[in-house]
């Protein structure tokens, strides 16, 4: 596991703004957009979706990349990647650990 | 409680006094971690977790109702995640055939000990 705790509390809060949800769903499904496509289909002005587009950037969910005086989004999964691969492995252990507790327990002990 | 956390629910087949020991006595709770555990399960306790794959974690204890809830924080001095602590909660209640028991394992120990120091 290669995830920081602060980098998936950063990408958590990303996530938990619905605009910012729907930001990653579009971005999910095209290469990449700009900050005006974007906004196109939102009720929320372009700066908006700038400052939503920020967060995402800092939390390393999307990368920017300048063309001339364009500058379009694309996502990058890693981190989400990370924070679930982490909640699979500890599920994982704890699934275990329990079930071992279970058998402990039925056997009297 | 946030999307990250890790939950857990189970039943099981013990009187809570039983799961409670399975819990917080050193030996039995190693037992079912795999793990040689030491451990003062009192707020502001220490912990330590040497498991069978090398990991070892220390821990710090933050509350405790006895019978009921424990909760602690946890980090590891080894591999890749070092020093990257969680919290985890295990609180137990009783059930119609034993034992509910309720484990959360959160990646959100700093920000909880910010609050904790706020409040």
């Amino acid at each position: 596991m290669s995830m920081r705790d602060d980098r998936v509390d950063a990408v958590f809060a990303a996530l938990a703004d619905p605009t910012r949800r729907r930001l990653l769903d579009k971005l999910a499904v095209q290469p990449s957009a700009t900050a005006t496509e974007l906004a196109a289909a939102e009720p929320v002005s372009r700066q908006a979706i700038v400052k939503h587009l920020r967060s995402l950037d800092e939390a390393g969910l999307v990368m920017p990349s300048r063309t001339g005086r364009e500058v379009r989004y694309a996502i990058t999964p890693e981190p989400l990647e990370d924070a679930v691969g982490w909640m699979a492995t500890v599920g994982a252990q704890w699934d275990r650990r329990l079930a071992r507790l279970r058998g402990r327990l039925e056997a009297g002990h | 409680m946030s999307p990250d956390d890790v939950k857990r629910e189970v039943d099981l087949p013990a009187e809570p006094d039983a799961v409670w020991r399975s819990v917080t006595d050193p030996e039995q709770l190693g037992d079912w971690l795999e793990a040689d555990v030491e451990l003062d399960p009192r707020p502001g306790g220490t912990g330590s977790f040497r498991f069978a794959d090398g990991e070892v974690r220390r821990a710090l204890v933050r509350d405790v109702e006895p019978g009921r809830r424990l909760e602690f924080t946890w980090w590891p001095l080894t591999g890749a995640d070092v020093g990257q602590a969680t919290t985890v909660t295990i609180s137990i209640e009783p059930a119609d055939a034993g034992t509910h028991l309720r484990l959360v394992e959160s990646p959100r120990a700093r920000a909880r000990a910010r609050a904790t120091a706020v409040a």
